[in-house]
Order: structure tokens, then C-alpha cells, then sequence
């Protein structure tokens, strides 16, 4: 019941008051367009840590790259770097993929738990790098509903999980695939997706209530998707939060000023160490229109 | 040696010379004569004491008369009696009295003061503003707020001019011979309405002394200007005056000198207004047609007015005709707006209210049928003038803003209120004073369904007790006290039961209490000078919850206030001068400098155009006052043979406890929002030049500002100073208005501004398949130029002169489509249809673009407007 009192979802703005505001508001004509833009040249940072830990016992992976200076440059793969990661007593160390550059395995399969630190630790180019990290619980996530759209043929996810929730800050992942449907077998068609959703306790003007228009992603039924729920500890919740801010939030009509994000590695390097509890969810998509 | 026995022989000869005419005026006689000549008391005189006098009988007046009653008196005290009495005076030689003219004597002038209201003839409106000149003399007064004038001078016949901007001028012989009460009515010139939006007077500099940094605003004419969607917005015209930059296309927000946002004092009726914007900026909550008087305050604040740090827009709406009801309106495909106002009692007393609402319901039925969006304002004035000396006025201003589903439980609210009440009392010819009792709400509303709501809010009521005193013309006092009282909701869920899940968030309340004083003195012809003192004392007291943090921002310590307990309280004094030199009938050098501190802070993290969740809160515990000293000189130059005004002003503040936030803030719902605020210091420094013309067919103005402004915080950007989003160092507006003939009449606006300055990356990482861009200095980059051309046209379709009036308005907002961008994205993919989008598959391989975001191309308007 406080659930339902602390939560709640504004998906009504996306539907009516947005479209009315912005009908409104570009009958002035708001407009996009490309444009040439020179960025200014500096000296960058010099290594992105992506890692993030999981209740599931597996082989954990750290992902080490290089900024870029281009934004549809490839990012540069960190090669060999010494990557370890504590708790107590206990020492995970991690092995440089020879399959995927940049890509740091643990030498053995384990799980993260809630009553523990993480501290992560990197040795790169006679410079340390050091972050620290704890996970926090999960709850159950609501399965998501799909929306059967008649002029594709086609379903599209409509999230049901809220966007705010003063109790708990999450981060959904679903991962989407047909590629198992035998129509959807050739290389050239879009068959797998994944994308995210949060819930976040705080109320942001241009998540909740003025978001940009996204990118649509259609699936056939008989599709499979893995739901998987993250649970987000306040400071990684806050830095998800900032990373939306500058990528899916930017331009918004109501977006706030831009900045670096304040991620926990040390020495200047780029990226969050975290851990996460996770539910995965696997749902077919069902033939029957409104599921 | 041989000199002191002559000195003795002098002293004793004088001292009997002296002592004989000593005796011969004490002695006592009595004499009572009734209307008779000089002679004749003279006769008895020399009867009664053995006096003789000595005169030129043609020195007398041979018929004046005298009566003369002196009992046991000296002859002494008789013969002053008759000398003063004939304007002579007398001398004893021996026993003789001579007679002689007196000098003529520098007999002081009296001076007396000629006071009273200025109106409209045909309204009854007061006049502020308008000038009471002496001819011939370099003495002259300017009207009040209220109309109120006062004029001192040495007794004797002045011929008196009355003028105000688009009225006909009145010339008056009048006598100075004792103090009186002088009413005018002048007459509303029609040919020359719509030729002048800012106000000049050729007299006004002369006048005005050493008031600089301000801007008169005609309402009546900003007609003449171009229009945005058939509406005259007076924030979008701001951006044509020197030293006021807008942030961009369809915003309410405005930067003066290089202040915030937050800085600007809006007033509507001495009530002040906490958010301006309609349509999240499209519109102005300041409707021109309503007010009466708009004066702009860049600097030199008046100093009853003051509380914020870079500006005062003061706005008096309309008292209402007193003399014939009217009606007058416009309506065009967006707005509609009705006012109407009339007699009371005829003379006596006056109505005003005006009614404008959005129907732009039908841009959104096709597409949002099920939503109801629209902006409310209402504006209503009363007034009675209960005698010459008393008049009392209340005022209301509502203004809604609407987005909401059809049932109202779900959207976004705001409104605006303020409601005035203000009794006008005129002591004497010299002493006006005000009692202002005035309250404003700023509400702002997210309507989330279930009955839950965030909400926030300030809430402000005020009585503040002016007096001006006007001793003579060269010297004006002003002095009062007010008390303020702020309650403030920085932002909370309600209709939610309590649950310590539930953040709550109090700032407690506020009060401020003022004292002031200011001395205008007229020193010479050339110079004058201002002298004021502010002394507010802020207090800010609970019920808060007040939290201290260390240096990391983490909360050491949780302090619990009550109701009315004290939390924290500052006492500063602000105080200004400003210095006039005039050089030659129309020309003069100013100069001032004062300190002004702001107890009311904005925090918004938002650099959108839009306003959005807005909360204000108090100077306290973790937020000191924000202070401002700035120095302003300027030169004043009229020409009047081409009726030219040519001023230019030069600037430099330093704003001090300024506020910005750690990148990503989190400010909404967030019990420890100050730990997310920085304090630092901003400088900004300027050139302002404006060239106007306001008589003849084209009328019009070039303004030109450089300027810069400059920001440094401790804790944001590695300490080093950067230059603030509003920093946009060149502005060019110039503004052109023709009368084509009688009923036809265009203009043109055309204004340029440098880019803001931005944050572009440098360079970008991937992470959890985002590419989050990477940032070096703040506001390294700048948006590309803005400018545009705004075309107008306007054509009265009655015959001038007759009482129903209307007109149609043609405009053209950005006539040649300049798309003038708000932001630069890094974060869009084109899809197949060409829209730009958010990428959303992270397995995708995307092509990121650059792109930028504009809000306005070119925008064609009509409006019918109407009266009667």
C-alpha cells in the first residue's frame, strides 16, 4: 500500500499533456536540425572503468577503454592493465580477455552480496586507480506490458514499472530478441535490443515530465525478453541519474546545465565501480495484442 | 605717548555728546493721536520733550496717515514706531532729530509651494512622470507615482508648463503668493500616440537631477511595436534597451548588468511578482494595455524598491476612467483580452478591470484531446479620491497558468496573485506620504493524480509607510519604514499521509523590516546630488528543519526550529549615491554607486529558456544575502533641434554570495538541496550607448551594449573564473517606427546578440553503451549569433477622432527565419523519416549527430484591436 503511495508514474504527460505542450509550443516551430560543430581540443582523461558487480555467481567482467575525441570514434581498448577487485579478505583477481580487448574476466566465478565492500583496484601505466563500491537489494520487478501497434504489425514495450519511488532506485534492462523467429533471420534485420528504464526518488523535469523523443524499438511476437531489474545504491542511482542527464536528457526543453559526471574512480579516471542486486524476468511475447 | 591725552579729550567730548542724546531719547512722554499726519505727531513730539526735527517734506508721503497710541513710552520707542512706519530712519545731532529716507532694505522673498495632481483630461488617470517646469527659471518638478507634484518658489507670477509624453502641453500664469493646491488636466494628443514608446522630455534631464540607470516605458505606445503572436510582450521588448539581454526565443527571463535571473525586482502595484511567464515564457504576465506607468531600473534603484540586486520593472496599472466608462479589447487566433473601466462616482471614484485568456485549444484538439491548456490573467482596479488630499486604490492581479487533463488531477499549475491596497495622503503642499499594504502568492503546482501534488510556494505581505518631502525645488527628502513577512514551501509532495518515507522539505519563514532615508539635493545649476541609506533587517525564523554540513557537504548536524524561532537574522546596510553635473542647458555627466543586498534566492539548475520548477527560498543558516556594488557614470545629451537623446553609460559590479550548483543538482525534493548549492563572486562590466528619437514621423532608437560578465566559484570549474551563461558581450537593437499617414503606421525591429556562452565536450567515453560527453572548462563555447527582424503594420480603420476606435495589427516575428538555436545536442540519431531522436537499442551501431535546438522561425500574427 505505501507502494502505491510513493510511487507513481507520469506517463500521462507522455501521452496528452506533452503532446498538447509541444504542439503548442512548436506551433512556434521548435525545431532540430544537423549542424556542424567543432568541438574544442583538450587533453582527455586517460581510462573509462565500466564494471559492475551482480548477486549472480558468475564470471564477473570489467570493461577498461580510452575516451575518444569524436563522439562516433570507437573507443580505445586499455591493454594490459593489472585489475583486481577486494572485499575483506577475500581477493578477486581479473585476467585481460584474449577475445575481446579491453575486457577484464574474473579468474573464477562469484557473487556479489549486500553486506559487503568492493574495492576495485587497477594498475595502468605505472598509475593506480581505485574505487570502492557496496550493493544494496532488489525488488521484484512488474513484468513489462507491450502494446501492440496496428500500423507495424508490431509490439512496443510500454513500461509499467514507476518512474519515481521514494523507497527504492532501480535500473531496468530489457533485452529483446527475435532472432530465433524464422522471418527475422537474415543479417541485415534488426533482431536483438536492449534498452533501459529507471526509477529514480527524485523528480527530474526532463525524465518525468518533458522527455526527448526516443528512439521507438519494434518486435514481432513471439519475441523474447529478458527483463532484468538493477538495484541502484544512492550514489550510483546519482551518477545513472547524471549520465542521463547528459546523453538521453540533453536538449530537452527543460534541461538543466551541463557538467562531468562524478563517477568513484580515483586518480582522475572515468566511469563507476558498482554493484548491483538483479531479477531477471523472461517473458515470450504473446500473439495476443495488449499482453 | 603724546596721542593718549587727545585720546582722553575725544573719549570725555563723545561721551557727553552721547550721553545728552541718551538723555534726550529716554525720556517717557505719552501721546495718543488718531489718523493724522506726520506733521502733526511731530508738532506734538517737540511740544511734549523739546525735540526738534529736521526733514525734506518731500521725502513724506503728504497724505499718509497715522494713528499712534504710546503710553509712558520712550521717545525712542515712538519715533521707531513712525520711522518704520514711513520707511525712514533718524539721527540725533545735539538736541535735533533728523529725518531721512531709510535704505532700501533686501527684503527676504517669501517662498510658497503650488501642489496637486496631474491627470488625463479625459480619463481621470493620474499622470506619473509628467513635468512641472517654470519658464524662464531652471526650476521644475516631476510627478510622482500618484501624479503627485510639488513646486517651491520665491514669491512672484511664473508662467508654469505641464507636459507629459503623447499629451498636449499647458501653460499657466500662475501666482506665487501663498501656498495652493493646483490640479491639471492635460489632454491625451492623439497624432502623436504610437510615435513614442520611451518617454523623453527636454525638460526632464533638467529636472530629474541625478537619477541615472532607468528607463521610462509609455505603455499607451508600445503598440507601435512589433508583436509575438499578436501580443505586445514587454520582457521580449526589454531586449531592444541597452544593458538587458533575454536569454532567448520565448523567454520570460532577463539579464540586466549581468545579474541573474532571480535578480530583477518585478512590481505590479508596489506588489511583487515571483514568476512573469505564461506559456513557460511565450508570454508576459505584464500585460502594456493594463499599466499605466513602466519604469525600468537597471541601477540607482528608487529606494523604497530596492531587495534585489541588478533591477526594478515597476509597473502602476491603470486607476480606470473617472470621467466615461470604456471598453477596449484585442483578439487574435491565440489570445483575447477585455477590459473595461469607468466612473464610480464621476470624479469621485473609478473602476479598471481586464480579462485576457489563451483559445489556442484549437492547435491541440486533433492531438491532445483530452487536455486543457490555457493562461488566465485578470486584472482589477479601484479607486476613490475622497478629497484633494486623500485617495485610496486596491488592486488585484491574477494570473493563472493551466495544463491539466480535462478533470484537473493531473498536469502542471502555476499562479501569480497580488493585491494591493494604498491610501495616498497629501499632509500639505510639501509632504505626500503613501500607507501600502500589499501581499503576492507565487503557486506552483505538479499534479500527479490520486490527489497528489509537489508543490511550492512563496507567500509575501507587506505595509510599508512612505513620506516625500519637497521643501523647495532643489531639495527632496524621502524617508519610511515597511515590514515584510515571506512563507516559503521550497517543494513538497502533498496529499500524501505522513511517512518518514516521505521527504520533507521547510525553509521556515522570513521577515524583513526596512528603514530608509534619501536626501536629493540641487546643490547649483550643475550640480545635484542623492544621498539614500537602506537598512533592512532579515530575519529568518521556523519552523524549519535546518541541516549543517562539513566541507564534503555531509550533514554534521540536524537542527529543529519552531514556530517563530529565531534561525538566523542579518543586518546590512545598502546604501547609494548618485552625483549630476550638467554641462549647458541639455547635457549632463552622472555618476553613482550604491550597494543593494538580496535576502530571496531562486534556485533553478535549469538553463532552458522555460521556467519550470521554481523555489525560492531565504537568506539563513546556509545562504548569506547576496550583495552588489556597482558604479555607474553616464552622459545625458539632448538635441533638440533634431530632438535627439544620445545617452551613454559605462558600469562595473561585483556581485558577491552568488549562488550555482554542483553539475546535476538535485534540487527538488531534496531535503539536503543546500548541500548541492556553491557561493562565489560574479564581475560584470559594461558600455551601454541608446540614441533616440521620439518626435516627427520616425521615431525610433539604436541601443548598443558591450559588455561581460564574469563568474568564480571555489568549488566549480577548479576555482577559475568563467564567463556566466548570459555573458554576450555585444547587443544591437535598433528600432524604427514611420507614420505612413494618419491611420497607417509601421516599424521595424531589428536586434543582434553574441551567442550565450555554453558547455560544449571536448571529447566522450562510453559507458553501459551511452557516449557521455566529457567537459573542460565551463562555458568554453559560445552558441552561434542571434539576431532578427520583427516587422509590424498597423491600420486604424476608424477616422481619427472617433469615439469607437479599432485597428488591425499585421506582424512578422522573424521576418527572414533566422533559426536562432538554444541548445547544441550531441545526442540524436536521424531516423528514416528524418526526425532527430534519442537512440534507445544500445546494441545498436548509431550514428551520433550534432544538432541544434531552435524555437522560433519566422511567425506571422494578426490582431483586432478595439475601443470605445
Amino acid at each position: 500500500m505505501i507502494r502505491n503511495l510513493l510511487t507513481f508514474n507520469i506517463n500521462w504527460f507522455r501521452i496528452s499533456f506533452l503532446m498538447g505542450i509541444i504542439a503548442l509550443l512548436t506551433t512556434q516551430q521548435s525545431c532540430e536540425k544537423e549542424i556542424d560543430w567543432e568541438l574544442q581540443n583538450n587533453e582527455l582523461p586517460s581510462i573509462v572503468v565500466e564494471a559492475m558487480l551482480t548477486n549472480e555467481n558468475k564470471i564477473h567482467e570489467i570493461r577498461l577503454t580510452h575516451p575518444v575525441k569524436n563522439i562516433n570514434e570507437a573507443p580505445g581498448t586499455v591493454n594490459g592493465a593489472i585489475v583486481k577487485i577486494t572485499s575483506g579478505h577475500f581477493e578477486y583477481p581479473f585476467t585481460e580477455s584474449d577475445e575481446i580487448a579491453g575486457t577484464y574476466q574474473s579468474n573464477f566465478p562469484f557473487a556479489a552480496t549486500i553486506d559487503r565492500d568492493y574495492e576495485l583496484h587497477i594498475h595502468y601505466e605505472n598509475k593506480n586507480y581505485w574505487a570502492q563500491t557496496y550493493m544494496v537489494p532488489v525488488s521484484v520487478p512488474d513484468p513489462p506490458r507491450f502494446e501492440f501497434v496496428k500500423s507495424r504489425n508490431m509490439f512496443r514495450i510500454d513500461w509499467n514499472n514507476p518512474q519515481f519511488n521514494l523507497q527504492e532506485q532501480a535500473m531496468y534492462e530489457a533485452d529483446i530478441s527475435w532472432e530465433h523467429l524464422p522471418e527475422f533471420d537474415t543479417q541485415d534485420t534488426l533482431t536483438r535490443a536492449r534498452f533501459t528504464y529507471f526509477t529514480f526518488n527524485t523528480i527530474d523535469v526532463s525524465y518525468n515530465i518533458a522527455p526527448q523523443d526516443k528512439e521507438e524499438i519494434y518486435f514481432p511476437a513471439g519475441s523474447i525478453v529478458t527483463l532484468s531489474k538493477y538495484s541502484l545504491t544512492p550514489e550510483f542511482a546519482n551518477y545513472m541519474r547524471a549520465l542521463l542527464a547528459e546523453t538521453q536528457w540533453q536538449g530537452s526543453i527543460f534541461e538543466d546545465a551541463r557538467g562531468n559526471l562524478s563517477g568513484n574512480v580515483s586518480n582522475g579516471g572515468l566511469g563507476y565501480f558498482s554493484a548491483c542486486s538483479v531479477i531477471r524476468v523472461t517473458i515470450t511475447v504473446s500473439q495476443t495484442p495488449g499482453y | 605717548m603724546k596721542k593718549i591725552p587727545l585720546l582722553i579729550l575725544f573719549i570725555l567730548t563723545n561721551f557727553q555728546v552721547l550721553n545728552a542724546q541718551g538723555r534726550l531719547l529716554n525720556q517717557k512722554f505719552s501721546i495718543e493721536l488718531s489718523n493724522v499726519l506726520l506733521e502733526d505727531v511731530l508738532y506734538e513730539i517737540t511740544n511734549q520733550s523739546n525735540a526738534n526735527f529736521a526733514y525734506n517734506s518731500r521725502i513724506i508721503e503728504p497724505e499718509k496717515r497715522i494713528t499712534i497710541r504710546a503710553k509712558n513710552e520712550t521717545l525712542q520707542q515712538i519715533l521707531e514706531t513712525i520711522t518704520e512706519y514711513y520707511n525712514l530712519e533718524y539721527s540725533v545731532v545735539r538736541r535735533q532729530i533728523i529725518l531721512r529716507p531709510a535704505p532700501e532694505k533686501e527684503k527676504p522673498l517669501k517662498s510658497y509651494t503650488v501642489s496637486g495632481i496631474i491627470k488625463d483630461m479625459n480619463t481621470g488617470e493620474t499622470l506619473p512622470g509628467a513635468t512641472v517646469w517654470a519658464h524662464n527659471t531652471a526650476s521644475g518638478t516631476i510627478s510622482n507615482q500618484y501624479g503627485f507634484y510639488s513646486l517651491t518658489l520665491p514669491e512672484g507670477i511664473y508662467d508654469l508648463n505641464f507636459s507629459f509624453v503623447g499629451f498636449s502641453r499647458e501653460n499657466m500664469e500662475v501666482i506665487f503668493d501663498r501656498n495652493k493646491n493646483l490640479n491639471m488636466e492635460l489632454e491625451l494628443n492623439t497624432e502623436t500616440l504610437g510615435e513614442v514608446t520611451i518617454t523623453v522630455n527636454e525638460k526632464v534631464e533638467q529636472i530629474q537631477k541625478s537619477q541615472m540607470s532607468h528607463i521610462i516605458v509609455n505603455p499607451m505606445s508600445m503598440q507601435a511595436m512589433p508583436e509575438f503572436a499578436g501580443e505586445v510582450g514587454l520582457i521580449r521588448n526589454l531586449q531592444s534597451l541597452p544593458g538587458i539581454k533575454t536569454h532567448s526565443d520565448g523567454s520570460a527571463f532577463f539579464f540586466v548588468r549581468g545579474g541573474n535571473k532571480d535578480q530583477n525586482l518585478i512590481l505590479i502595484d508596489e506588489a511583487p511578482v515571483f514568476n512573469p511567464a505564461h506559456l513557460f515564457g511565450y508570454y508576459s504576465v505584464i500585460i502594456p494595455e493594463t499599466a499605466k506607468d513602466i519604469t525600468i531600473y537597471k541601477g540607482d534603484f528608487p529606494i523604497e524598491k530596492g531587495g534585489r540586486l541588478s533591477s526594478v520593472i515597476d509597473v502602476q496599472t491603470k486607476d480606470g476612467n473617472m470621467k466615461r466608462f470604456g471598453l477596449d479589447g484585442v483578439i487574435n487566433p491565440l489570445m483575447s483580452r477585455l477590459a473595461l473601466e469607468g466612473p464610480i462616482v464621476r470624479n469621485k471614484s473609478s473602476v479598471y478591470t481586464s480579462v485576457r485568456r489563451s483559445n489556442f485549444n484549437w492547435i491541440y484538439r486533433e492531438t491532445a484531446p483530452n487536455v486543457d491548456l490555457h493562461i488566465l490573467d485578470l486584472n482589477f482596479k479601484i479607486n476613490w479620491s475622497i478629497n484633494n488630499k486623500n485617495r485610496v486604490y486596491y488592486s488585484l492581479f491574477h494570473g493563472r497558468d493551466n495544463y491539466t487533463n480535462h478533470t484537473g488531477n493531473t498536469g502542471i499549475r502555476w499562479y501569480n496573485g497580488t493585491s494591493t491596497l494604498r491610501w495616498s495622503h497629501i499632509f500639505n503642499s510639501r509632504l505626500f506620504a503613501n500607507a501600502t499594504l500589499y501581499g503576492s502568492t507565487y503557486n506552483y503546482n505538479l499534479l500527479v493524480g490520486q490527489g497528489i501534488k509537489w508543490e511550492s510556494e512563496i507567500r509575501n505581505i507587506s505595509l510599508r509607510y512612505d513620506l516625500s518631502y519637497f521643501p523647495n525645488p532643489e531639495l527632496t527628502y524621502k524617508f519610511g519604514l515597511s515590514r515584510s513577512q515571506h512563507e516559503l514551501n521550497p517543494g513538497n509532495l502533498m496529499g500524501l499521509e505522513e511517512n518518514p518515507y516521505i521527504p520533507r522539505l521547510t525553509v521556515g519563514k522570513a521577515s524583513k523590516t526596512l528603514l530608509y532615508f534619501s536626501r536629493e539635493n540641487q546643490l547649483n545649476d550643475r550640480w545635484s546630488w542623492k544621498a539614500a541609506i537602506r537598512l533592512p533587517l532579515w530575519h529568518h525564523t521556523g519552523p524549519a528543519r535546518i541541516y549543517s554540513f562539513n566541507e564534503k557537504y555531509q550533514v554534521v548536524d540536524t537542527l529543529l526550529y519552531q514556530e517563530n524561532e529565531s534561525i538566523k537574522g542579518f543586518l546590512n546596510l545598502s546604501p547609494a549615491l548618485s552625483v549630476r553635473y550638467r554641462v549647458g542647458e541639455n547635457a549632463s555627466f552622472k555618476f553613482s554607486h550604491s550597494i543593494n543586498h538580496q535576502y530571496l534566492h531562486l534556485l533553478s539548475s535549469s538553463i532552458s529558456p522555460f521556467s519550470s520548477f521554481e523555489i525560492w527560498v531565504p537568506s539563513g543558516a546556509n545562504i548569506k544575502p547576496q550583495r552588489a556594488h556597482q558604479t555607474a557614470i553616464g552622459f545625458n545629451l539632448y538635441l533638440p533641434s533634431v530632438k535627439l537623446e544620445i545617452i551613454p553609460e559605462m558600469y562595473y559590479k561585483k556581485m558577491f554570495n552568488q549562488l550555482d550548483y554542483v553539475p546535476h543538482a538535485n534540487l527538488i525534493l531534496n531535503p539536503l538541496f543546500h548541500s548541492q548549492l556553491r557561493f562565489g563572486q560574479a564581475r560584470s562590466y559594461g558600455m551601454e550607448l541608446l540614441l533616440r528619437r521620439t518626435e516627427g514621423r520616425l521615431t525610433g532608437w539604436l541601443s548598443y551594449t558591450w559588455s561581460r560578465v564574469f563568474n568564480q566559484f571555489d568549488e566549480l570549474n577548479h576555482g577559475k573564473e568563467f564567463p556566466a551563461f548570459y555573458d554576450r558581450p555585444h547587443d544591437v537593437s535598433v528600432f524604427l517606427n514611420y507614420h505612413l499617414g494618419k491611420r497607417v503606421n509601421i516599424s521595424a525591429n531589428w536586434t543582434y546578440q553574441t551567442g550565450s556562452a555554453i558547455t560544449t565536450p571536448i571529447g566522450f567515453y562510453e559507458y553501459n553503451g551511452s557516449k557521455v560527453p566529457i567537459y573542460g572548462t565551463r562555458n568554453n563555447d559560445r552558441l552561434p549569433d542571434y539576431h532578427r527582424l520583427d516587422l509590424s503594420l498597423a491600420w486604424t480603420l476608424n477616422q481619427p477622432g472617433n469615439r469607437f476606435n479599432h485597428s488591425l495589427n499585421f506582424g512578422i516575428y522573424n521576418f527572414y527565419n533566422r533559426h536562432n538555436p538554444v541548445s547544441i545536442n550531441f545526442n540524436k540519431v536521424k531516423t528514416k523519416d528524418g526526425n532527430f531522436v534519442v537512440p534507445a537499442n544500445l546494441y545498436g551501431s548509431h550514428e551520433i549527430l550534432s544538432t541544434q535546438k531552435y524555437l522560433l522561425g519566422i511567425m506571422p500574427s494578426i490582431s483586432y484591436r478595439f475601443g470605445l
